[in-house]
């Protein structure tokens, strides 16, 4: 777990205005500006004056003067390291240095874990929580070759992409700093709840961070304020698939504004969950990716991805059984169910329930919800013959 | 005078014989029924009183005290009205005191002096034959039920008048005719050939039932997996006269069979979502079979597993794992038999649209896992196979190949028992997927080839290790269906296809 910083003065009295102004980073700076020495504007709240604080709302007002008590910062500080709780101030060290760049930093944040201020690559990656199949396996696949690649993936451990990004970013074992997940709630609320385990192994191996009081519970207008951490966070930002006028595409549009790189996972013209990434790519807002490698070219971190290398096998089709071959065939243009399978290829059900498992294992198809097929091409790329794989590969990434 | 007559009395499936003893003394006239006697029991008084009576008899005057023994023992219902009526004509001396020696009497007397049918009809034939009886007496319209039993004289009897004359001797009641067992062809009204498509869905069925494995289809709505759950019936192995009995015994008990004799047909019972605990293992004062046993020999059908209440569906782990239920009540209690086969069918996500390629489904994956986690991981656990169904489309409609009819079907399940008979014969099971984890190391060790298979599903599908012993039993049964005594590569691959819920995700 993380050594926890000594909550000193400093540590005490930003945790106070911020506890004050409820977690309001324009707040915060305001009062900050008027009073440049806290522990002024601290005595004149003990005091119970209200004079000096005009520039601020009556509510924030009256929380400053209600906090500005030994015991309950006590408390509040007690509650914090009894829960793992790290808190980093824009100064401190730790902070991370690409998002203290930015013009509405957060001031304050709370996470739990480690903090890295600089990771060698951080890149956000975001979607539609209501994502498709191909959403999920895309997110997934580009989140652990990024890691594998030394970058560190920056995600809002949201249902869908965010959750899927993290987990990919997970898979890479080897990775020394992952991911990290900024939420839109407090750090003690997990949401979705479901992500429980993901939270605790994210905190484990990289950091759970947010901006928000313990407790806030993750409302809508949360999730636009905690995106600009995200993508203020990283040096790149990718859309995985999102809606028209999505959240997602609020991101895009921060990360933009803040400078960074923006790239977009094309999609079909037909789902609904790609619109957003297809028109960002049209309006020229996203550089549109196709695999990591464009990433990692942008960045100028080609000699990484040449290391590793992961990307889809290739089998060669001659090297199949004619039954493989046909299975190939029949799911070249979409995926079928195992019904249409066995009657295409007219074998007994019980012949292509075996032929099925062992291409599944082999990675050249994958299962589908439904008792759906179709051929797992992240994995495996098929070619006619194998002295085609050099021009393949030249297509793919040229 | 003092008249003894011989009746049977139900306790679960078995019974007891139960001694009438009608005695009349002097004094003021009063009617006493003693030895545990319930309502029903205790007012057959007038029920005999009144057939007496309207059958030309006469109703003695007298301190009549009508005792049930063995006392202890609770008396219920009416069945003891026309063994009571003929002590009492024994005892006034209108029937001979010995003509009822020897003889098993039940029924329930109208005020006529007909006689009406009763629940438990064979169970208790079955006891006083088990207790030395040979002959019984009892309601016409329940003769039928107890025929099959070959030496085991039955004499159905229409009203009281006539077994009083066939024990003055002045007329005879003809014995019922012995019926021989025929498990005649049955219209099952669904036939494996009628479903369009579904083809794996349909060879998992046949492994299924092959193997005496439990079975869950997910699915969407319209894909079919109620007509197959109907239609298993018709694949089931053919009964025997023993388990046709011993169906009937529950069946009977709940007085679901008079008038019809022995159940012909293996039981297919499909109790609703909303149905309570008692409802499903049995229950109530009296400690009555549940739907769980009156299926025993057959498929319980559980559509829309989910919705079911956990208790409910945690109360079907003892039957699944022991094959009977024991039902305890203030009133008794009793152990029924309860080896039936589970066919559970459940939607894929709660609004069903998942995996659909025509519909969209909206269910956040929060939602989906919820609804999966409605059944817990020990009774998934009891379920060997679990399929996927695929929507049916209109081209499957139309023109998808019908397939074959259930009776090649099941001649091929039949062999496939057989196999397993053969191979447990010394180990107190009959089919697979009662092995247990020793006798699956026994039985089902796969070669080096499948062991590698194997260590791969075990790796990429995260399997558990029961549910890796599954894979083995399903692999063997397999192996009986295709009539091949090594379980082979093929075998394993395809027996994999069936953990469709660790295949895409729980």
């Amino acid at each position: 777990m993380a050594q926890m910083r000594e909550m000193d003065d400093t540590c005490r009295l930003h945790l106070w205005l911020h506890y004050g102004v409820s977690g309001n980073a324009h707040a915060f700076r305001q009062a900050k500006m008027h009073f440049p020495d806290l522990q002024e504007a601290y005595r004149l709240a003990a005091a119970g004056s209200r004079t000096g604080f005009s520039f601020l709302s009556d509510t924030a007002v009256n929380r400053l003067i209600e906090a500005a008590d030994e015991a309950f910062l006590d408390r509040y500080t007690g509650w914090l390291s009894r829960h793992r709780v790290g808190v980093s101030l824009l100064m401190d060290e730790d902070y991370p240095a690409l998002l203290r760049e930015i013009s509405d930093a957060p001031p304050l944040l709370f996470y739990r874990g480690r903090l890295e201020p600089s990771p060698r690559l951080p890149v956000a990656m975001v979607g539609s929580r209501l994502c498709t199949q191909y959403g999920r396996e895309v997110a997934h696949l580009f989140a652990h070759d990024l890691t594998a690649a030394g970058c560190t993936i920056i995600s809002g451990m949201a249902d869908g992409i965010d959750g899927c990004a993290a987990r990919g970013a997970l898979s890479c074992e080897e990775s020394p700093y992952p991911t990290v997940a900024v939420l839109g709630s407090g750090i003690d609320v997990i949401y979705p709840s479901c992500h429980r385990d993901l939270y605790e192994e994210i905190a484990d191996r990289g950091a759970v961070i947010t901006e928000f009081l313990p407790g806030t519970r993750p409302m809508r207008e949360n999730f636009p304020i905690r995106n600009r951490i995200m993508s203020g966070m990283a040096r790149g930002l990718i859309v995985v698939e999102a809606g028209d006028r999505s959240g997602t595409s609020i991101t895009a549009g921060y990360a933009l504004d803040q400078g960074r790189e923006v790239f977009a996972v094309p999609g079909r013209l037909t789902d609904l969950q790609s619109i957003g990434t297809n028109r960002m790519i049209q309006r020229g807002e996203a550089k549109p990716i196709f695999c990591v490698a464009d990433v990692l070219q942008e960045f100028e971190q080609m000699d990484d991805y040449d290391a590793f290398q992961s990307g889809p096998k290739r089998i060669a089709l001659d090297t199949l059984s004619p039954d493989e071959r046909a299975v190939c065939s029949a799911l070249r243009t979409e995926s079928r169910s195992f019904d249409d399978l066995a009657e295409m290829l007219s074998l007994p059900v019980g012949q292509l329930n075996s032929l099925l498992t062992g291409m599944q294992f082999s990675g050249i198809i994958k299962p589908l919800s439904g008792r759906l097929y179709a051929l797992d091409t992240l994995n495996t790329v098929l070619v006619d013959d194998s002295s085609a794989n050099e021009g393949l590969e030249d297509d793919l990434h040229g | 005078m003092l008249a003894r007559v011989t009746s049977h009395g139900l306790n679960g499936i078995g019974g007891f014989l139960v001694t009438v003893e009608a005695d009349l003394a002097g004094g003021l006239p009063a009617y006493e029924t003693v030895g545990l006697p319930d309502a029903a029991v205790r007012e057959s008084r007038d029920r005999v009183r009144a057939a007496i009576k309207n059958s030309g008899f006469t109703f003695p005057t007298a301190h009549i005290t009508v005792s049930l023994a063995p006392a202890g023992m609770r008396k219920e219902g009416p069945i003891y009205d026309l063994p009571i009526a003929i002590a009492l004509l024994a005892a006034s001396g209108q029937i001979p005191l010995e003509a009822a020696d020897g003889l098993v009497i039940f029924g329930e007397l109208a005020l006529d002096g007909t006689v009406r049918p009763v629940p438990g009809v064979l169970p208790m034939a079955l006891g006083a034959y088990a207790s030395g009886s040979r002959v019984v007496a009892l309601p016409a319209e329940n003769a039928l039920e107890a025929a099959y039993l070959a030496d085991l004289t039955v004499l159905p009897v229409h009203t009281l008048r006539e077994l009083v004359a066939h024990l003055r001797g002045t007329e005879r009641i003809e014995p019922a005719a012995v019926q021989t067992w025929d498990p005649k062809r049955i219209d099952f009204g669904v036939d494996f050939s009628d479903i369009k498509g579904q083809q794996g869905a349909k060879r998992a069925a046949e492994i299924a039932v092959a193997g005496g494995h439990n079975l869950l289809m997910i699915g969407t709505p319209g894909s079919g997996k109620t007509m197959l759950a109907r239609s298993i019936p018709s694949i089931l192995p053919e009964l025997t006269l023993e388990e046709a009995l011993e169906i009937t015994k529950i069946h009977s008990i709940v007085g679901a069979t008079a008038g019809q004799g022995v159940v012909m047909e293996r039981p297919f019972r499909s109790p609703h979502h909303g149905a309570s605990a008692p409802a499903l293992v049995g229950g109530g004062t009296h400690a009555m079979p549940g739907e769980a046993s009156l299926a025993h020999l057959g498929v319980l059908f559980l559509d829309e597993l989910p919705e079911f209440q956990r208790d409910v569906l945690e109360a079907l782990r003892q039957p699944l794992e022991d094959g009977v239920i024991t039902v305890s009540r203030a009133a008794a209690t009793t152990t029924y038999p309860a080896a039936f086969m589970l066919v559970a069918a459940m939607n894929p996500c709660p609004c069903g649209n998942r995996g659909s390629r025509t519909q969209h489904c909206r269910c956040t994956p929060a939602q989906v896992q919820r609804y999966r986690a409605k059944i817990s991981g020990p009774l998934l656990d009891r379920i060997d196979i679990q399929i996927e169904m695929p929507e049916v489309g209109y081209a499957e409609l139309s023109d998808r190949s019908a397939g074959e009819p259930s009776s090649v079907i099941r001649a091929r399940v039949n062999a496939a028992r057989a196999r397993q008979r053969a191979r447990f014969e010394n180990c107190g099971i009959v089919c697979n997927a009662q092995m247990n984890a020793r006798q699956v190391k026994q039985f089902c060790s796969p070669d080096a080839d499948s062991e590698s298979l194997l260590r791969q599903a075990y790796a990429q599908l995260k399997l558990s290790a029961r549910a890796y012993q599954r894979i083995l039993k399903v692999a063997r049964t397999i192996a009986d269906v295709e009539g091949s005594d090594n379980i082979r590569r093929e075998h394993y691959a395809e027996a994999i296809q069936y953990r469709s819920l660790d295949m895409t995700g729980r």
